[in-house]
């Protein structure tokens, strides 16, 4: 009666060499008579053939002692500029340049934008037109209603789409949030 | 003249012997080049990493205890560095394919087939065969990814692999056990004979 197959492990462990020398020996017996143990043992080893094949062959650069022993020698990192400037310090770097060159590219459209948005003297004029006094003895429309007349009032002019602009004028910069068509 | 073993070489550097030190630079920094390019895959970080980790070597030479094999002591800083270094780039794009897959060394397609040298189909039937290896080996936990590229390509034994990764010499068997395993799954086509 044939004997019990090895586990799949047992087998691994033997074409490995890093099964034990008695174990090594009972199971290398089991496989002379069981032809399943064989295949598997024969699997593993054209597995490991084929790991084989990735070979990688790099050479150390020129320099590579030169600079172990230049940084041995000033008691720092090896790690050369290109370690040093590495992935890992671009990924932190990153959110504040970019950050720093939104704001610097935000700040020159802005400019550029209030420069060819400069009013004309018509529509200057009726930017600056004053809200009319409420009548005596009504209650005072609140701030946002008033806000959204002007706004009304307004919407048709071409500097009202500079909102920035806008901003600066008491009445509009009332305005609730959300409220109106005023920025773009 | 006879060949100083590393033990004696280590003992020497942390005496302050600067050349001992140059000889296990010398015996070493192809392995462990060759280590990092297998776990980082980009040369040029292999070659910072393997610095690093001759310096550590180096700046730890008062601190050395003869107890593990030097090359025991070299790989378990280097595979902190490695992973270290996989953790740090996990997000970070594919650096180098073709040199790592076929060498550097260029040679025009036409003058292979005349010279007897792989014709560039066979070339390229060989880099398809490498990326699926390094692939599958890539896509091991890391751990298990260090236990092979030691065990496989580094010829260290499992004892020292042990050591190394500081875990019970059956947690290794088991670990690459597991590997292979996971190889043997993703490297079929090339067990059967496809993709020669």
């Amino acid at each position: 009666m044939k004997n019990r197959c090895l586990e799949r492990e047992q087998i691994f462990e033997l074409a490995q060499g890093m099964a034990g020398e008695r174990e090594a020996a009972s199971r290398m017996a089991h496989l002379e008579n069981c032809a399943e143990c064989r295949k598997v043992f024969a699997g593993y080893q054209r597995l490991d053939d084929v790991l084989s094949e990735w070979n990688p062959q790099v050479e150390p650069s020129p320099w590579f002692d030169a600079r172990v022993r230049a940084a041995a020698a000033s008691g720092r990192a090896a790690r050369g500029a290109s370690a040093f400037f590495g992935p890992a310090l671009h990924r932190w770097l990153a959110v504040p340049v970019l950050a720093s060159l939104l704001v610097v590219v935000g700040t020159v459209v802005l400019r550029h934008r209030s420069r060819v948005n400069v009013p004309s003297a018509p529509v200057a004029a009726a930017a600056h037109v004053a809200v009319p006094p409420a009548p005596a003895g009504s209650q005072p429309p609140a701030a946002p209603q008033t806000g959204a007349q002007e706004v009304n009032m307004y919407q048709n002019l071409s500097v009202l789409e500079d909102y920035d602009m806008l901003a600066g004028f008491d009445v509009i910069s009332e305005l609730p949030k959300g409220s109106g068509k005023v920025a773009d | 003249m006879a060949i100083d073993s590393d033990l004696e070489l280590m003992l020497r550097v942390s005496r302050g012997d600067a050349d001992s030190f140059g000889v296990l630079l010398n015996r070493y920094r192809g392995p462990l080049l060759n280590y990092f390019v297998r776990m980082v895959r980009d040369p040029a970080l292999a070659e910072d990493l393997a610095q690093e980790a001759f310096l550590r070597v180096y700046q730890a030479r008062e601190r050395y205890q003869p107890e593990a094999r030097f090359t025991t002591w070299l790989y378990r800083i280097a595979t902190n560095l490695a992973l270290n270094a996989i953790r740090d780039r996990r997000s970070e794009p594919v650096v180098l394919e073709t040199a790592l897959q076929t060498g550097n060394e260029f040679v025009s397609p036409l003058d292979r087939a005349a010279d007897g040298r792989p014709t560039a189909e066979e070339r390229l039937a060989d880099s398809d065969r490498q990326r699926l290896i390094r692939q599958a080996i890539e896509a091991l936990p890391e751990k298990q990814r260090a236990a092979v590229i030691l065990h496989k390509y580094q010829e260290v034994d499992y004892r020292q692999i042990a050591s190394i990764l500081k875990i019970s010499e059956s947690a290794v068997k088991s670990l690459l056990f597991r590997a292979y395993e996971s190889l043997r799954a993703r490297l079929e086509p090339l067990l059967e004979g496809g993709l020669v």
